[in-house]
């Protein structure tokens, strides 16, 4: 490349540095600047008189403003209402240490916030980027060893349903699909059950644990992960109360703390089985995380327990466990990190049919300073 | 008219979307295309022509933000333009000054292949997000919009000699920041 191809290059750069970076207004001339200038120093020196009378009138005392933004450069986010609330799945465990761990219990003060980049127009995308998609596709194509031009057929999608679209292809020992929103699906083809990773009926955490240690040393070529890191979710309960041990996530902990959690957020990459126990492929996304705002502030685990109570009228003491997690819905504006608070809830039915059991609730709130949260 | 009453006359096939989009985006184009070949009828040319692209490409495509669409196409074609003039010898104008600036980014060393050019804008948009505000405004206002040193300097209210300081760091960063990505240019 040389510097002509470089300034080619430049034209596909993000359309809001685009927007940003335009000079809109023209230079004032400096008699106009003089004049405005005289202007707004009158009008601030009446506000400034006007604003010490009403004060000595009032003799109220006013605190000083806490939790000012000391960061002007970050934009302001809005959060919409999906984000705060409420959250509509209800969980099961026999005790609440169940539910905890989702990639960190670490704290943090700092995180940054991405803004989604995919574009949507009344719900759906409205521009799928095919050349992200197609080259997301080769690059796992190759993780996964298979020759390009030996072995590769790309189904393209047709031009109809722009928001729902699926780049595939297919060698003889995986399928491999990349959808709209940069969603990688790897199906393992021509499954031998004798010598395939597999799990027993009655699977167990341990036994997860240890197949998932061999599916790391089986694919360490398609991961490509400096440190692989295993994450089991939660066990789900069955309606007999036996919890089902049947996928688990990886990703990469080489990294500093904000670079690991990020990394098990976005791109921890799923293991899912077959009805009988077969390891059948791997999922992962690959979020677009270019289009960075800035690290913003954080509430403090207290700060946001406090903050719950009060936005959903809970009692501190209701809330037995807070998370933090990275809201990366594909419609949602911006990527920002969240506190999930979880409530008990118990239900009389399932407590009647399996004792001891517990059913939590969950509130989600932005875990940004709510001052970089526009109101 | 807003952007997506303008998108909606494009997906009904019904030629006022040019008419809004030029009442809309005109200028902004003209001054895009103005700045790159600094001659008034070619600047027009190329952006007949890309209303003419915008029409082809609306539908199927259906862009959130219509100006920076448009400004992206205006500027492509217009640097193709100057590429043709170029080669028939009517001169490189302003935009020579920005090739010797950008050399500067490019750090040495092998073939940069084209088929890598999608990674290669990705790179740039992380690298333009992890600069401060200022200074990736003055980047792009350089060498997208192609604003002159003293345009940048008036515009954010600092002297010519800063706003040169401000790019020429910037674009010691990118080389090194290609660089420690092993993009091989």
């Amino acid at each position: 490349m040389n510097a002509k191809q470089l300034l080619y290059a430049l034209n596909d750069i993000n359309d809001l540095y685009i927007e940003d970076a335009e000079i809109k207004n023209r230079r004032m001339q400096p008699g106009i600047l003089k004049t405005l200038g005289i202007l707004a120093a009158c009008i601030v020196l009446v506000i400034s008189l006007w604003g010490i009378g009403t004060k000595l009138l009032s003799l109220q005392r006013t605190a000083p403003p806490t939790n000012t933004r000391n960061n002007a450069e970050l934009p302001l986010l809005t959060v919409s209402e999906a984000i705060t609330g409420k959250g509509e799945a209800s969980y099961f465990a026999y005790d609440i240490s169940e539910l905890t761990g989702n990639g960190t219990d670490q704290a943090f003060s700092l995180l940054p916030v991405f803004r989604n980049p995919l574009d949507y127009c009344d719900g759906s995308i409205a521009h799928a980027d095919h050349y992200q998609m197609l080259r997301l596709l080769k690059e796992t194509a190759q993780r996964f060893g298979i020759n390009e031009s030996a072995d590769m057929a790309i189904e393209r999608p047709s031009d109809d349903t722009p928001g729902d679209e699926t780049f595939s292809m297919r060698s003889e020992d995986y399928l491999i699909e990349v959808n709209t929103f940069s969603r990688v699906n790897v199906t393992l083809l021509n499954r031998n059950p004798a010598n395939a990773l597999r799990l027993s009926p009655s699977a167990d955490k341990k036994e997860l644990q240890a197949v998932a240690s061999a599916a790391i040393k089986q694919f360490a070529s398609a991961l490509a992960m400096a440190a692989p890191k295993i994450m089991l979710p939660r066990g789900d309960y069955d309606v007999n109360g036996q919890q089902k041990w049947n996928r688990f996530f990886v990703y990469e902990s080489g990294g500093d703390a904000t670079t690991t959690f990020l990394n098990a957020q976005f791109h921890a990459v799923g293991f899912f089985f077959d009805e009988s126990g077969v390891l059948a492929g791997l999922s992962w996304g690959v979020s677009d995380l270019t289009q960075c705002l800035g690290e913003y502030p954080l509430l403090s685990q207290r700060q946001a327990v406090a903050a719950a109570c009060k936005a959903f009228d809970l009692n501190k003491r209701d809330i037995l466990y807070a998370e933090l997690f990275y809201h990366s819905e594909n419609t949602d504006a911006f990527y920002m990190p969240c506190y999930r608070f979880y409530v008990q809830t118990d239900d009389t039915n399932i407590a009647a049919s399996l004792p001891g059991m517990h059913t939590y609730t969950t509130y989600v709130l932005p875990a940004v300073c709510p001052e970089y949260i526009r109101s | 008219m807003n952007d997506q009453k303008i998108i909606e006359q494009f997906f009904r096939r019904n030629e006022q979307a040019l008419i809004e989009t030029d009442k809309a985006y005109g200028q902004y184009c003209r001054s895009i295309a103005m700045r790159i070949l600094q001659n008034d009828a070619d600047a027009q040319e190329c952006v007949n022509d890309a209303y003419l692209q915008m029409w082809r490409s609306i539908p199927p495509h259906k862009p959130q933000r219509l100006k920076p669409y448009l400004g992206k196409i205006t500027r492509n074609l217009s640097l193709h333009l100057l590429e043709k003039r170029n080669a028939q010898k009517r001169g490189a104008g302003e935009i020579s000054l920005l090739l010797d600036e950008l050399a500067e980014c490019i750090p040495e060393g092998n073939t940069y292949t084209v088929e890598d050019q999608v990674a290669f804008s990705d790179l740039i948009n992380r690298f333009l997000a992890s600069l401060p505000t200022q200074a990736r405004q003055m980047f792009i206002g350089r060498y997208w919009y192609g604003y002159t040193v003293r345009e940048l300097a008036a515009s954010q209210h600092i002297s010519s000699d800063n706003v040169a300081a401000v790019l020429y760091r910037t674009r010691k960063k990118l080389a090194a920041y290609l660089s420690e990505k092993g993009v091989t240019i």
